[in-house]
C-alpha cells in the first residue's frame, strides 16, 4: 500500500514538472550578493511561477570556467556577464544575446596607495588587474588620457595590493573595494578613481543566453528575465532576508565571507541598478547611442575588430 | 562592695574607646588608601606585564616555528637553484624537506614560464607533500589553465617584491587544507628569476599555539592577518570569513573602528575597551610575519590580585578596629572601676550611711587623691554629725522644759470668768513665744473688783520669770487693804531691790467698788486704757503716767479715782494690740483701737467684745508674725 502511494506521488510530481521548462543558469562568479536577485527569484518561486525549472550552477573560487564560453559550448543555457565582456566575446564569434540589463551604471574603480587626482596620475604605475578580463573601462580611460600604466595581471584578491608589490589595483566597487575596506578600516577618497565618474559610466552586469537557446525557447528567455526582475525587486524590498539567503548559498559553497560584507555588497549592487536620471531601477537595455559609443571605444583599444550589431545582440 | 554597673565608667570607657578607635581608623584609612593605590598600580602593571610576557612568549614560539621554516628554505634554496639550473629533478629535495620537517606539510618549486626542466612548457611545478602520519612523500606536477600558479599570491607577490614572502592563509587545492606558505624567489647565475620555492605550514600549527595561551580564566586570543582577516578566533565561524573591521564598519561604530585601527597599525600595545558594560583589555603585538597576536581579557581579572589584597586589607582593618574597640573598652573600663566604687560610696554617704566603704587605691595618681579627699570628707562629716546630735538632744530637752514653763504660766492667769449681774469681765492673753511677759489678774473681795494688766519689758523666759513675780507680788500686796497707789509703790519697791537685770513692768491696776461704781486706779507707765460710755463714745482715760515698776525704787506713785456710769465699758490692753504690725509695716494703732471700741455696740458681751477686737487685730496683721505678747481685759458694768 505504501509503495503504491509513493509511486503515485512520484508520478504526480513528474507530471507537475512536465509543465516546467528546464533552464541551466550560471552566475558569473561564486555565490555572493552580486547575484541576489536570481537566488531570491529561485527561493520565492518566481521562476516556478513562470513555469521554469531553473538549475543554478555555482562557480568555486578556483574555477577557471568562463560562463560565456560555457554558454557557447551549450553546457549552460543562461548566464550573467559584464556587457563589455559579452560584446568582446560576441565580436569574436560567441553567440550570446543580452536578454536583461540589470546594471545601469559602471562600478569599476582604481584604488591606489597614494592619492591620485585623475586618470593621468595612473601613468607608469604598476596596477593589478584580473588576468581573466574586466577592466576595459580602465583601458578606455587610459587611452582617452593617453596614459600607459604597467599592468600586472593577477588572479584575484587584495593581498597583492596590501603587500605593496604594486602601486594600485583595479577593483569593483561592490567586491574588491569592499574587501579592501574591510581589511584596512577605510579607503581615502583621494586614493580612488571612479571610472564611471570620469566619463565612462557604461553598464556592466547583464543576463545572456545563447542564440540556440533563444531561438528554441524565446518564451523561456523572456520569462526568465521577467522572473529575475521580480527577484531583484523582492531583494531590494527585503534586504535582510536576502542576505540570509545569500549567506546560505555562500556557506554551502564554502566561500569565505560574512553578513556585513554581503549586506554592503547587496546595497552597492542595488545602487548600481538605479538609473541616474529617473532614480529607480529601470532594468532598461542600453540605448543605441551609448552602445555605438562603446563599440567605438572598444575598437579603438583593439578589443573588438567587428562592431557588434545592436539589434542582433540586444533582446 | 559588689561590682555594680555604673553609668560613669561605662560612658567614659565607651567615649574614650570610640575616640581612640576613630582616630586609629582615620590613620588606618589613610594608610589603606595609600596601600590600595600603590597596590592597584603595581599589580596592574605586574599583571599586564605578566600577560604581555605570556603573549611575548607565545609570539616567540610562533616565530620560532616560522624562523625554522625560513632557515630550512634558505639552506635548501641554493641547492634547488643549482639543481634546477642544471636541469635536474628537484623532487628529491622537496620530498626530503617534507619528510624531515614535520611542520612543513608541503614543499614545491614552481618555475617561470619555460624555465622548468622540461623547458618547452609554460607551466612547470614540482610539489611534494605528506598527508597525516604517512612516512612517504607524494609528488605531483600541477600547472596550467586549471592551476595558473603564476598569478597566485604565493608566486606573484615574492616575484614582484624580489624577496621572500610569508603568505596569508589560503586553501591549497593540492593538499586540500588551509596553509600559510613561505616563498623564496630562486635566481639563476645570471640573477634572473628561475622560479619560486615554497614551503607550506598547516595553519593549525600556529592557531594551536595561540589557542593554548590562557593567562586569565576567561581570556581568549585572536590571530589577525595583514589583511585584517581573523586567522584564529574563539568564534570559529569568523575564522578567515571576517576581518577585524567588519563589525565596526557594519555598525558604524567609530570607537571600535579606531580600536581596530590601533591594533592593526601599532607594533604592540594595551587597549582598554568596554563591551556591554564590562571593561576589557586588548593586549596585542606583531609577529615577525606581520600578523597580530591579541589577548582579550576582562579588566577585573587583571586586577583580581589587587582586589584580593584590598579585600584582605579591609577585612583585617575592620577586624582590627573591632578588636581594638573591645580591648580599649575593657582596659579603660578596668582602670576606671574605682570611679564606680567612689561614686557608689558617695551615693551611700548621701543617703545617710556615712560609714560607706571607700575603695583602697595603691597607685599614686589622681585616683589616690580622690580616695584621700573622700576619706577625709567621710571623717569630718562623721565628727560633725556627732556634735550635731549632741546639741539636738540638749535642744530637745530645753524645748520640753519650755513647754512645761508655758503651761505653768498659763495656769497662773485666771481663766474662769465669773458670771455676775453687776459686771461682765473677759480677758485673753497670747504670748509671742512659748512663755511671755504680759499678765492680767482679777479677783473679787468684799464687793470690790480688783483687776490688773501688766507688760514686762522684753520677751521670752526672762520676761516670763519677771511676769510670775509681778503677778504674785500684785496678788499678795493688793490683798493687804491698801489703796492703789500704795500697792503700786510697794510693788515697785519690791522689784527695784536686787534687780540688776534692768527689767521693768508697766502696769495698770484698779479697784472698783461694785456698789457705788467708784473706780480707784493707778497707772504705772502703761498704755492708756479706753473708756466707753454707755452711749458708745470711746475715749482714752488720761491717767497719770507715773513710771513703770522696777525702775526707780521709792517712786511716789499717784493714784486717781473716778465714778463710772452704769453701762460703761473699760478696755485694758498691752502694746501687743496697739503695735500689732502687718506686712506693710503699718501698726494697728490707737485710732483703730478707738474706732473698734466706738464702733462696737454697747450691748456686746465682754467676751464678744474681746473676741471681736482680737479678730480685728488678726485681720489687720493678715498672717504676719506676732511680734509682742497680746493681752486684752475688758470690764462692762
Amino acid at each position: 500500500m505504501k509503495k503504491l502511494i509513493l509511486a503515485a506521488a512520484a508520478l504526480l510530481a513528474a507530471a507537475s514538472l512536465q509543465g516546467q521548462e528546464k533552464v541551466r543558469f550560471m552566475p558569473a562568479w561564486i555565490p555572493q550578493a552580486q547575484f541576489a536577485g536570481y537566488y531570491m527569484a529561485q527561493e520565492k518561486g518566481f521562476y516556478a511561477d513562470e513555469g521554469l525549472d531553473v538549475e543554478i550552477i555555482n562557480l568555486s573560487i578556483s574555477s577557471s570556467t568562463n560562463p560565456l564560453e560555457a554558454l557557447a559550448a551549450g553546457e549552460i543555457d543562461i548566464c550573467t556577464a559584464q556587457l563589455v565582456q559579452a560584446m568582446i566575446a560576441r565580436s569574436k564569434g560567441c553567440p550570446c544575446l543580452n536578454i536583461l540589463q540589470t546594471s545601469q551604471n559602471s562600478s569599476l574603480v582604481c584604488i591606489s596607495h597614494t592619492p591620485v587626482k585623475d586618470v593621468s596620475d595612473l601613468d607608469g604605475l604598476r596596477i593589478a588587474r584580473w588576468k581573466s578580463g574586466h577592466g576595459e573601462h580602465a583601458d578606455m580611460a587610459c587611452r582617452e588620457y593617453g596614459v600607459q600604466p604597467k599592468w600586472e595581471y593577477t588572479l584575484n584578491g587584495i593581498n597583492l595590493f596590501i603587500s605593496k608589490a604594486i602601486d594600485a589595483m583595479i577593483a569593483y566597487r561592490f567586491s574588491e573595494y569592499l574587501q579592501l575596506l574591510f581589511a584596512k578600516g577605510d579607503i581615502p577618497d583621494e586614493n580612488v578613481i571612479d571610472f564611471g565618474k570620469v566619463g565612462f559610466n557604461f553598464p556592466e552586469d547583464a543576463v545572456f543566453t545563447s542564440e540556440d537557446f533563444y531561438n528554441g525557447h524565446k518564451d523561456a528567455a523572456e520569462k526568465f528575465a521577467r522572473a529575475s526582475i521580480r527577484g531583484w525587486q523582492y531583494a531590494s524590498a527585503h534586504r535582510d532576508e536576502t542576505v540570509d539567503v545569500v549567506m546560505r548559498y555562500a556557506q554551502e559553497n564554502h566561500n569565505n565571507t560574512n553578513r556585513a560584507m554581503q549586506k554592503m555588497m547587496l546595497d552597492e549592487i542595488l545602487e548600481i541598478q538605479v538609473d541616474k536620471e529617473s532614480g529607480v531601477p529601470t532594468f532598461d537595455h542600453i540605448d543605441m547611442e551609448s552602445f555605438v559609443l562603446m563599440n567605438d571605444e572598444l575598437s579603438a583599444i583593439g578589443l573588438i575588430d567587428n562592431p557588434v550589431n545592436y539589434k542582433d545582440f540586444i533582446k | 562592695m559588689n561590682k555594680r554597673v555604673s553609668f560613669t565608667s561605662r560612658s567614659i570607657s565607651k567615649k574614650l574607646s570610640r575616640k581612640i578607635v576613630l582616630l586609629t581608623l582615620l590613620v588606618f584609612l589613610l594608610a589603606m588608601i595609600a596601600v590600595a593605590v600603590v597596590s592597584l598600580v603595581t599589580i596592574h602593571r605586574e599583571s599586564v606585564g605578566n600577560a604581555r610576557g605570556a603573549l611575548r612568549s607565545t609570539s616567540l614560539d610562533i616565530e620560532a616555528l616560522l624562523v625554522n621554516v625560513e632557515a630550512n628554505c634558505r639552506s635548501t634554496s641554493r641547492t634547488i637553484a643549482y639543481l634546477a639550473s642544471a636541469g635536474g629533478d628537484v623532487s628529491r629535495i622537496t620530498e626530503e624537506i617534507v619528510l624531515s620537517d614535520k611542520t612543513i606539510s608541503g614543499c614545491a618549486m614552481a618555475f617561470e614560464p619555460f624555465r622548468g626542466s622540461d623547458s618547452g612548457k609554460e607551466y612547470s611545478m614540482v610539489a611534494s607533500y605528506v598527508s597525516g602520519d604517512e612516512s612517504t612523500a607524494h609528488t605531483v606536477r600541477p600547472g596550467g589553465a586549471d592551476y595558473d600558479y603564476l598569478i597566485m599570491d604565493w608566486y606573484q607577490i615574492p616575484k614582484l617584491l624580489g624577496k621572500a614572502y610569508w603568505s596569508e592563509p589560503y586553501f591549497d587545492v593540492i593538499t586540500s587544507q588551509v596553509v600559510t606558505s613561505y616563498s623564496t624567489p630562486i635566481y639563476d647565475s645570471n640573477n634572473e628569476l628561475l622560479g619560486i620555492m615554497k614551503a607550506d605550514m598547516a595553519l593549525s600549527w600556529l592557531t594551536d599555539m595561540i589557542s593554548a595561551l590562557q593567562p586569565y580564566p576567561t581570556s581568549y586570543n585572536l590571530l589577525i592577518g595583514r589583511n585584517g582577516s581573523y586567522i584564529s578566533h574563539i568564534q570559529r565561524d569568523k575564522i578567515l570569513n571576517e576581518t577585524i573591521f567588519a563589525e565596526p564598519i557594519a555598525e558604524g561604530n567609530e570607537k571600535t573602528l579606531e580600536h581596530a585601527r590601533q591594533i592593526m597599525s601599532q607594533q604592540e600595545g594595551i587597549l582598554p575597551f568596554i563591551l556591554k558594560g564590562k571593561a576589557y583589555y586588548y593586549i596585542f603585538e606583531k609577529i615577525k610575519n606581520g600578523w597580530t597576536a591579541v589577548i582579550v581579557c576582562p579588566q577585573n581579572e587583571v586586577y583580581a590580585g589587587a582586589r584580593m589584597i584590598n579585600i584582605t586589607l579591609w577585612i583585617v582593618a575592620i577586624l582590627g578596629m573591632i578588636l581594638m574597640y573591645i580591648g580599649c573598652k575593657k582596659i579603660i573600663s578596668k582602670s576606671t572601676m574605682p570611679l564606680t566604687e567612689f561614686t557608689n560610696a558617695a551615693l551611700t554617704m548621701a543617703k545617710g550611711n556615712f560609714n560607706a566603704t571607700i575603695p583602697d587605691i595603691d597607685s599614686e595618681d589622681e585616683l589616690r587623691y580622690m580616695h584621700d579627699s573622700l576619706s577625709y570628707l567621710q571623717t569630718s562629716i562623721n565628727a560633725y554629725i556627732k556634735e550635731l546630735r549632741k546639741s539636738l538632744i540638749s535642744n530637745e530637752k530645753f524645748e520640753n522644759e519650755l513647754n512645761i514653763a508655758s503651761s505653768i504660766q498659763r495656769n497662773m492667769l485666771p481663766n474662769e470668768f465669773p458670771k455676775r449681774d453687776d459686771f461682765d469681765l473677759f480677758a485673753a492673753l497670747f504670748p509671742a513665744k512659748e512663755v511671755g511677759g504680759d499678765l492680767y489678774d482679777f479677783y473679787v473681795k468684799d464687793d470690790h473688783l480688783y483687776f490688773a494688766i501688766g507688760d514686762v519689758s522684753g520677751k521670752g523666759v526672762p520676761a516670763a520669770l519677771f511676769m510670775a513675780i509681778t503677778r504674785s507680788a500684785y496678788r499678795f500686796i493688793s490683798g493687804m487693804g491698801m489703796n492703789m497707789e500704795q500697792v503700786e509703790r510697794n510693788i515697785n519697791n519690791a522689784f527695784t531691790e536686787g534687780n540688776d537685770s534692768g527689767m521693768f513692768v508697766t502696769m495698770f491696776i484698779g479697784c472698783l467698788d461694785l456698789k457705788t461704781l467708784e473706780l480707784e486706779y493707778c497707772n504705772a507707765g502703761h498704755n492708756p486704757i479706753v473708756v466707753i460710755s454707755p452711749s458708745g463714745e470711746a475715749d482714752f482715760l488720761h491717767a497719770k503716767a507715773n513710771l513703770a515698776a522696777g525702775l526707780i525704787g521709792g517712786f511716789q506713785y499717784q493714784g486717781e479715782t473716778m465714778k463710772l456710769e452704769k453701762g460703761s465699758r473699760l478696755l485694758l490692753y498691752t502694746d501687743g494690740i496697739s503695735e500689732a504690725e502687718n506686712r506693710q509695716k503699718e501698726l494697728f494703732g490707737e485710732d483703730r483701737l478707738l474706732a473698734y471700741a466706738a464702733g462696737t455696740p454697747v450691748s456686746t458681751s465682754a467676751k464678744d467684745f474681746t473676741d471681736g477686737l482680737l479678730d480685728a487685730v488678726h485681720t489687720f496683721t493678715a498672717g504676719n508674725e506676732q511680734n509682742d505678747d497680746i493681752t486684752v481685759l475688758t470690764i462692762r458694768v
